[in-house]
């Protein structure tokens, strides 16, 4: 188990820089997850951390051992690839021992570990075949249980849910989670998706345009957003992200309006300079409530069930569409009428800049 | 009506190679099967004989020596390729600067005629003045006279074959490569493996289906060889070269027994059948 410390790491193809310089600490035995939209780098940088792509600028430390120039053989860490990677001409016995096979790790001694392994992945009946006789979740295990028989101080997860249906999914991400609980190991994962962010990660990484746009646990992203793209991609459904006129503001809070919303107050501390400007509001759908007599009002134009809530999608006289969750059970129906609410302590206003204000 | 035309359209569409095919390829075979039953001169035939031709073939010490002929080629020529082509295509499936080129160049002498590429090989390997020899004497080793030793004449057909072809199969092997994904080769780095033993583990075994591949065509190759061994040893020194299509060449076109030639030509192909056959077999079943 080690801790990981990346300092100023860039990352350049040619005159492309796809890493913009990221400090970043992984404390031993931390579920980190980088998230974010494709091409935002972070399979990048978690190849870098495995050594399959070299570090164009900034150090990485495993440990306390700087391992930019490290072979990823001698890095100490194991990786879960998106496609699996599995030896297809090995049979699942075979592919998880090959690590240890390399080593030089005596035949009885390598069998008794992989048995170890297939029965903390409950997958003992699937050594024999090979890759090509699993279905997708069986190779998942076995790709798995190839990454932890080495006992590396270090997992890496790039993107190992994506080729499995939904059910599977959920399933798995119970798994890792508790695989992660059992082992106590450092482990990275890498997705797009959030909602395997949210679920998973001691801590979050935000990543966009090879920058991090935040780090935190995941309900301090999600009820402190640092900025507009952070506030839009954590959460579903997304916020809402409006744009409103700060009319007056001091340090309690700030008095907001706009064409599809009636004056109201947040109690967000605005810096009396952007009085009169633009600003973004951002309200959660989960916050918004049907109210007889809200500061959002407009007609309902779509409307989602998933059972124990339904997505409204209110449309304002002014032409803004607003979203809100609302309890399953309240009876609402196409183009009804309704007003909406939300509680002002929970609002989000961001600058002109898109920071949080 | 429609359906009738519908189900004919596939076989208009394969008709002109079908027709090709039976002209140019199907027709010679069962016409050198038939004319194999016959003694057949210079004039036509002369009379059916069954399996006579075959008979005395096989009572012929030349036809047995031309035969262990064949297969000792086989034997230098085969191995020979497989390591070559697979070792070069392996080097050049590196994404390096500049490696277009060399991929070029060694697919250039498949363009080259059997004809041409071995008069210029026999000047390369004339005792006196070839440039081979030359290169011997700079490195103040002994002149070998290539062409003339009963030993190193199969060799030098050998190396010539491989120049010919060895861009070919490297090609093949070169596709099979693309097809492993990168990433087994990074899961295998990750796991400790040095590039020697992703060569061992991941490339051989995945690979082996072309190889297979790369192995059949380079026998029948090997059984096939001719135009090196006629315009470098007319089959000498002493029949030392003297494979099965030669002494084929030489019934049919020197003693103008065409029966016997013919019987020849379908004694290759039913080896060059049932190798192919047994390695197919073989290796399916691993």
């Amino acid at each position: 188990m080690a801790g990981l410390q990346l300092s100023g790491i860039h990352k350049n193809y040619g005159p492309v820089e796809v890493i913009k310089g990221i400090d970043l600490a992984i404390e031993p035995g931390e579920f980190v997850v980088f998230v974010g939209p494709s091409g935002c780098g972070k399979s990048t940088l978690l190849r870098m951390i495995a050594g399959l792509e070299e570090i164009t600028g900034g150090t990485l430390r495993i440990g306390e051992r700087v391992c930019n120039k490290v072979a990823a053989r001698d890095r100490g860490v194991a990786m879960v690839f998106q496609s699996y990677a599995l030896y297809p001409h090995m049979t699942a016995e075979e592919n998880v021992g090959f690590g240890l096979r390399l080593a030089g790790v005596p035949k009885a001694e390598r069998a008794r570990r992989v048995r170890e392994v297939a029965r903390v992945l409950q997958m003992e009946h699937l050594l024999e075949r090979k890759p090509g006789q699993l279905s997708g979740g069986q190779r998942q295990r076995v790709a798995i249980g190839r990454a932890i028989i080495r006992k590396p101080d270090v997992f890496l997860f790039d993107e190992p849910l994506s080729n499995l249906d939904a059910a599977l999914r959920v399933d798995m991400r119970m798994e890792l989670s508790r695989l992660h609980a059992d082992l106590g190991a450092t482990m990275i994962y890498v997705t797009h998706d959030q909602v395997e962010a949210m679920t998973m990660a001691d801590k979050i990484v935000v990543l966009d345009q090879g920058r991090v746009q935040q780090v935190g646990t995941p309900m301090e992203l999600y009820n402190m957003p640092a900025n507009l793209f952070v506030a839009g991609f954590i959460g579903a459904p997304k916020m809402n992200l409006l744009r409103v006129r700060i009319d007056a503001a001091d340090r309690a809070g700030a008095a907001i309006s706009a064409p599809f919303l009636r004056a109201t107050e947040v109690r967000t501390s605005v810096p009396s300079a952007l009085v009169g400007q633009e600003v973004t509001l951002g309200i959660r759908p989960h916050t918004l409530e049907l109210r007889a007599s809200g500061p959002i009002s407009g007609s309902i134009r779509l409307v989602e069930r998933l059972g124990d809530t339904s997505i409204i999608e209110v449309a304002t006289q002014a032409g803004q569409s607003v979203f809100a969750a609302i309890d399953g059970d309240i009876d609402v129906e196409l183009n009804q009428v309704v007003s909406l609410g939300f509680d002002p302590a929970k609002a989000h206003l961001f600058g002109p800049e898109g920071t949080r204000l | 009506m429609s359906q009738l035309r519908a189900r004919l359209f596939p076989y208009l569409l394969v008709g002109p190679y079908l027709a090709v095919f039976a002209v140019f390829i199907g027709y010679p075979i069962v016409r050198a099967i038939y004319i194999s039953f016959h003694d057949w001169g210079i004039f036509g035939p002369n009379g059916f004989v069954g399996l006579g031709n075959y008979a005395s073939l096989f009572a012929d010490a030349r036809f047995w020596s031309s035969l262990l002929t064949t297969t000792q080629f086989a034997l230098i020529f085969v191995p020979m390729i497989m390591v070559v082509s697979v070792v070069l295509a392996v080097l050049l499936h590196r994404t390096l600067p500049g490696i277009g080129l060399f991929r070029t160049a060694f697919f250039l002498p498949l363009v080259v005629n059997v004809a041409v590429a071995s008069i210029a090989f026999k000047w390369l390997f004339e005792p006196q003045a070839g440039t081979i020899n030359q290169v011997l004497r700079l490195l103040r080793l002994p002149d070998q006279t290539w062409l003339a030793e009963p030993g190193w004449a199969l060799i030098a057909i050998a190396l010539i074959a491989l120049w010919g072809s060895v861009g070919f199969m490297v090609i093949i092997l070169l596709a099979g490569l693309e097809n492993i994904p990168d990433d087994l080769y990074e899961a295998a780095e990750l796991d400790g493996s040095t590039p020697i033993q992703n060569f061992f583990f991941i490339t051989l075994p995945l690979l082996k289906p072309i190889m297979l591949i790369v192995m059949v065509l380079s026998l029948i190759q090997a059984f096939q060889v001719f135009g090196e061994v006629l315009i470098m040893t007319q089959g000498g020194p002493f029949g030392s070269t003297e494979v099965l299509t030669m002494l084929l060449y030489e019934e049919g076109f020197r003693n103008f027994a065409i029966g016997r030639a013919a019987a020849i030509g379908v004694i290759i192909t039913i080896i060059i059948a049932a190798l192919s056959l047994v390695q197919f077999r073989f290796f399916r079943q691993r």
